[in-house]
C-alpha cells in the first residue's frame, strides 16, 4: 500500500480504519487497481516518477461524513485532496497536487436539493453533474437553463470552484460569479455557511449573495481552505427564442473596431449570448471547425512560411475567395421581436467597419424540437454533451491525435491591439518552442470584460515530448507574465509557476493566502499546494 | 476461487480474434448480463460485432463516434440503478469517455484489445469490456 508523505504506516492504518467506520468499507479504496483510477488521464508527467499518485480514496455520502473524515485526517495528519467528480481534464483531473494525498471523492453526494423555477436558482451537492441537473430540469419541464461547460460531464460545483465558464448568457457564463451561497466543511471539521446561509433559518440563501460582513466565498474557489458540500447557483430563465447573426470583416486591422464594437454592444446588453469569434480564413467559427475541415491549402502555405505571416497575402485570399479575414457570430436570447431588433441595431453599429458583411442566422423557438437539438451547438442552448471529445479524435483531418492536452489560458485585455500583441508574442514563442499555436488564433469571449486565450499543449505518452512541452508551457507562463498577462487557472503541474507570477508586493497575495491557510488549517492537511498555496511545513523554507 | 473478472480476462486474452474473444467473454461471464453491446456503425468490425451480439441475445446500441445520446438516454439512467456491464467495438476515444463515465458507476475497463484499422477509415478500432471490478462480483 502506498503511504501519504510524512505519515507512518500505523497512523495511516488507523486513519483508514476511521474512514471505513465513517463511510463504510465499500467506500474506502486502497488497492492500486482502485487508486490508479484517480490518475490524471491528461497528466503531463504520465508514466514518469513525478506523476502524482493517490494513496487512498474515501467517498463520503453526506456532509456529516465529510466532517468526520476531516476530523480523522486532522488527528493523523493525513493529506486530503477533495474532488467533486474529478473530470476537469486539461486542468488536473482527479490527481492531487501533493502526491500521496488521500482523495476525498464527493461523487456520492449527488443530490439536487432544490430548483426554484420562479426565482431561477438551484441548490446542489458536489457530485451533481451538469447532465444530472439538466435531466432534473428537463424531466420536470422547468423553464430554467443551466449554463454548462463543454464537455458537460463534470460537477456543477467543481467547475464553479475551479472558476470555469460556459456558453450562454453572460450573466451565467462565469460559473463562480453565478453562484449564490455555500456550505463548507473547514479543515477542522467545522461547518460554515456563507452569505445569507449564516443566518439560521434564512429564507434567501440562494437569492442574496453577500449576507453580512466580509464576503468570503471567493476564498473557497481554487482553494485549500475548505470542502464545499452545498452550493447555490442562479439559473437562466428559459428564453422564448434564440437568434444569431454573423459579421465578416476583410482587413486584418478591422479586428480593432470589431472588438471595440463587440465589447460596447455586450456591455450595453444589446446581445447577451457569447460571441463566437475567429478567423474566417481558417474555415469556420464553431468549435472544432478547423478539426473537421482543414484550413484552405493556400492559407496553410502562407502560415507555414518562416517569420511573421504575410498579412497582405492573407487579406488578398480572404477578399478573392470571399471568406473575409475575421468573423464574429453574435447570439441573442429573448422574445423574437426584441432579439431581431437587437441584431438590427448591432448591424447598424458594425456597419461602421468598411466592407463589413452580414449574414442573418436562423431564429429558433425555445424549447427546441428534438430535430433542432441535433443540429445546433448544444451548449449554446444549455444542453450538456460530450461531443467535444470527438472533435479532437482521430479523423481524416486529424490522423494523429494526442493523448490529451494541458490548457494554457492567459487573460488579456479586451482590445484588438492586445490581441495582435498576444498573437505576435505567442507566435514568436511558438516558433521558438516548437508548439502548435496558430498566428490566427483568437481569444475566447467567455468573460465579459477580458479575453482569455486558450491553447492546448499536447500530452503524449512519450516522456521526452511531454518534458519538452512542460518546459514550453513554463516558458509561456513567464513570457505572459512579462507582458502583464496571467493565467486564470492551470493544472497542478504548473500552479506554483503561475502563482509565482502573481508577485506584486513581494508575493503579498500568496503570503496572505498562506497566512489564512496556517490559521484555518494549522496541520496543513487540506489540498496542500492547490493553486500554489502551501501549508507551513511544506513551503521548503519559503516565508 | 477465481473471480469473474479473472475468468473474463482469461477468456479474452486466450482468443486470437477479438470478436470471437468477446463472444467467449460473454459465455464465460454467465450469468453476468451484457447490458449493451456498443458498436460504432462506421466500422465493419463494429457492425459485425453488433450482429454477433444480437445473435447472442444482447441488445446492440449504435454510435457514430460521439457517445452523448447513448450516455444520456440509456447508460446514465441504467447506471443510476447500479452497475451494468457493457461490451463494445468503437474507436479509442469513445472507450475513453465511457471508461470515465463508468468509473462513477463503480465499473472500469476490464479488457481492451486493438483491432485492425477499418479499411475505410484508417484509424484504430478497439474491442473492450466495461464491468464491475473483481471485488464487486465475486464468482
Amino acid at each position: 500500500m502506498r503511504l501519504p508523505p510524512g505519515v507512518s504506516q500505523s497512523d495511516f492504518a488507523a486513519a483508514l480504519t476511521g474512514f471505513e467506520a465513517t463511510v463504510g468499507k465499500d467506500w474506502v479504496f486502497t488497492s492500486q487497481e482502485d487508486t490508479d483510477l484517480y490518475r490524471d488521464a491528461y497528466s503531463p508527467f504520465w508514466g514518469e516518477p513525478e506523476e502524482k499518485f493517490v494513496s487512498a480514496a474515501v467517498a463520503p455520502a453526506s456532509t456529516e461524513e465529510v466532517q468526520a473524515v476531516m476530523r480523522i485526517a486532522n488527528k493523523y495528519k493525513i493529506p486530503i485532496y477533495p474532488i467533486s467528480t474529478g473530470k476537469n481534464l486539461g486542468y488536473g483531473g482527479s490527481a492531487p497536487v501533493l502526491s500521496g494525498s488521500v482523495v476525498l471523492d464527493l461523487k456520492r453526494m449527488n443530490r439536487i436539493l432544490e430548483v426554484d423555477e420562479k426565482n431561477a436558482f438551484a441548490l446542489v451537492e458536489p457530485g451533481v453533474s451538469y447532465f444530472d441537473l439538466y435531466r432534473y430540469i428537463d424531466e420536470r419541464g422547468l423553464k430554467v437553463w443551466v449554463d454548462c461547460p463543454d464537455p458537460g460531464w463534470g460537477s456543477v460545483i467543481g467547475n464553479a470552484l475551479d472558476r470555469g465558464g460556459g456558453y450562454t448568457n453572460a450573466l451565467y457564463r462565469n460559473h463562480f460569479d453565478a453562484h449564490c451561497g455555500m456550505e463548507v466543511v473547514l479543515p477542522n471539521g467545522e461547518l460554515l455557511r456563507t452569505g445569507m446561509g449564516a443566518l439560521p433559518g434564512a429564507k434567501t440563501w440562494q437569492q442574496y449573495k453577500s449576507g453580512f460582513g466580509p464576503w468570503i466565498d471567493g476564498l473557497f474557489s481554487q482553494t485549500s481552505l475548505g470542502v464545499v458540500t452545498k452550493m447555490g447557483f442562479w439559473l437562466m430563465p428559459q428564453p422564448e427564442a434564440y437568434l444569431s447573426g454573423t459579421v465578416t470583416v476583410f482587413r486584418r486591422d478591422d479586428l480593432i473596431p470589431l472588438v471595440e464594437i463587440m465589447t460596447r454592444l455586450e456591455n450595453q446588453e444589446i446581445y447577451t449570448g457569447m460571441p463566437l469569434f475567429g478567423s474566417t480564413l481558417l474555415g469556420g467559427l464553431e468549435p472544432g471547425d478547423t478539426q473537421r475541415r482543414p484550413p484552405p491549402a493556400e492559407v496553410s502555405a502562407i502560415l507555414a512560411r518562416p517569420g511573421e505571416p504575410d498579412w497582405a497575402a492573407l487579406e488578398r485570399f480572404g477578399r478573392d475567395k470571399g471568406t473575409g479575414f475575421w468573423g464574429c457570430r453574435f447570439q441573442f436570447y429573448g422574445p423574437p421581436k426584441v432579439i431581431q431588433a437587437q441584431w438590427e441595431y448591432a448591424k447598424e453599429q458594425l456597419s461602421a467597419i468598411p466592407g463589413a458583411k452580414f449574414q442573418d442566422g436562423e431564429l429558433f423557438r425555445i424549447p427546441l424540437s428534438a430535430a433542432d437539438q441535433e443540429r445546433v451547438q448544444k451548449v449554446v442552448f444549455g444542453i450538456p454533451n460530450l461531443s467535444i471529445f470527438f472533435i479532437g479524435a482521430r479523423s481524416d483531418t486529424n490522423p494523429n491525435p494526442t493523448e490529451g492536452h494541458m490548457w494554457f489560458s492567459p487573460i488579456i485585455p479586451r482590445t484588438g491591439e492586445a490581441v495582435f500583441e498576444a498573437q505576435k508574442v505567442f507566435g514568436d514563442a511558438a516558433r521558438e518552442l516548437g508548439v502548435p499555436i496558430s498566428p490566427l488564433s483568437l481569444p475566447g469571449t467567455y468573460w465579459r470584460r477580458a479575453f482569455i486565450f486558450i491553447m492546448g499543449f499536447p500530452i503524449t505518452h512519450d516522456p521526452a515530448v511531454n518534458k519538452k512541452n512542460r518546459e514550453a508551457f513554463k516558458t509561456m507562463v513567464r513570457i505572459c507574465a512579462e507582458h502583464g498577462w496571467g493565467e486564470y487557472r492551470t493544472a497542478p503541474a504548473f500552479q506554483d509557476e503561475v502563482m509565482a507570477t502573481y508577485s506584486f508586493g513581494d508575493h503579498a497575495l500568496r503570503r496572505f493566502n498562506e497566512t489564512l491557510k496556517d490559521a484555518v488549517d494549522p496541520n496543513g492537511i487540506l489540498s496542500a499546494g492547490h493553486y500554489g498555496v502551501w501549508p507551513k511545513h511544506l513551503r521548503g523554507g519559503r516565508a | 476461487m477465481a473471480s469473474r473478472r479473472q475468468i473474463l480476462t482469461a477468456g479474452l486474452i486466450g482468443s486470437v480474434l477479438p470478436l470471437g474473444s468477446l463472444a467467449t467473454a460473454a459465455q464465460a461471464a454467465q450469468p453476468m448480463e451484457i447490458y449493451r453491446a456498443v458498436y460504432d456503425r462506421r466500422f465493419a468490425s463494429g457492425r459485425a460485432f453488433a450482429a454477433e451480439a444480437v445473435r447472442r441475445g444482447w441488445t446492440a446500441a449504435a454510435i457514430e463516434g460521439d457517445v452523448t445520446n447513448l450516455w444520456y438516454h440509456d447508460l446514465a439512467v441504467r447506471w443510476r440503478a447500479g452497475p451494468a456491464a457493457i461490451a463494445g467495438v468503437t474507436d479509442a476515444q469513445a472507450l475513453f469517455v465511457l471508461d470515465h463515465l463508468a468509473r462513477d458507476a463503480g465499473m472500469r475497463v476490464i479488457t481492451r484489445e486493438a483491432l485492425p484499422p477499418d479499411p475505410a477509415f484508417s484509424w484504430p478500432v478497439v474491442s473492450w469490456l466495461i464491468a464491475p471490478p473483481a471485488r464487486a462480483v465475486r464468482a
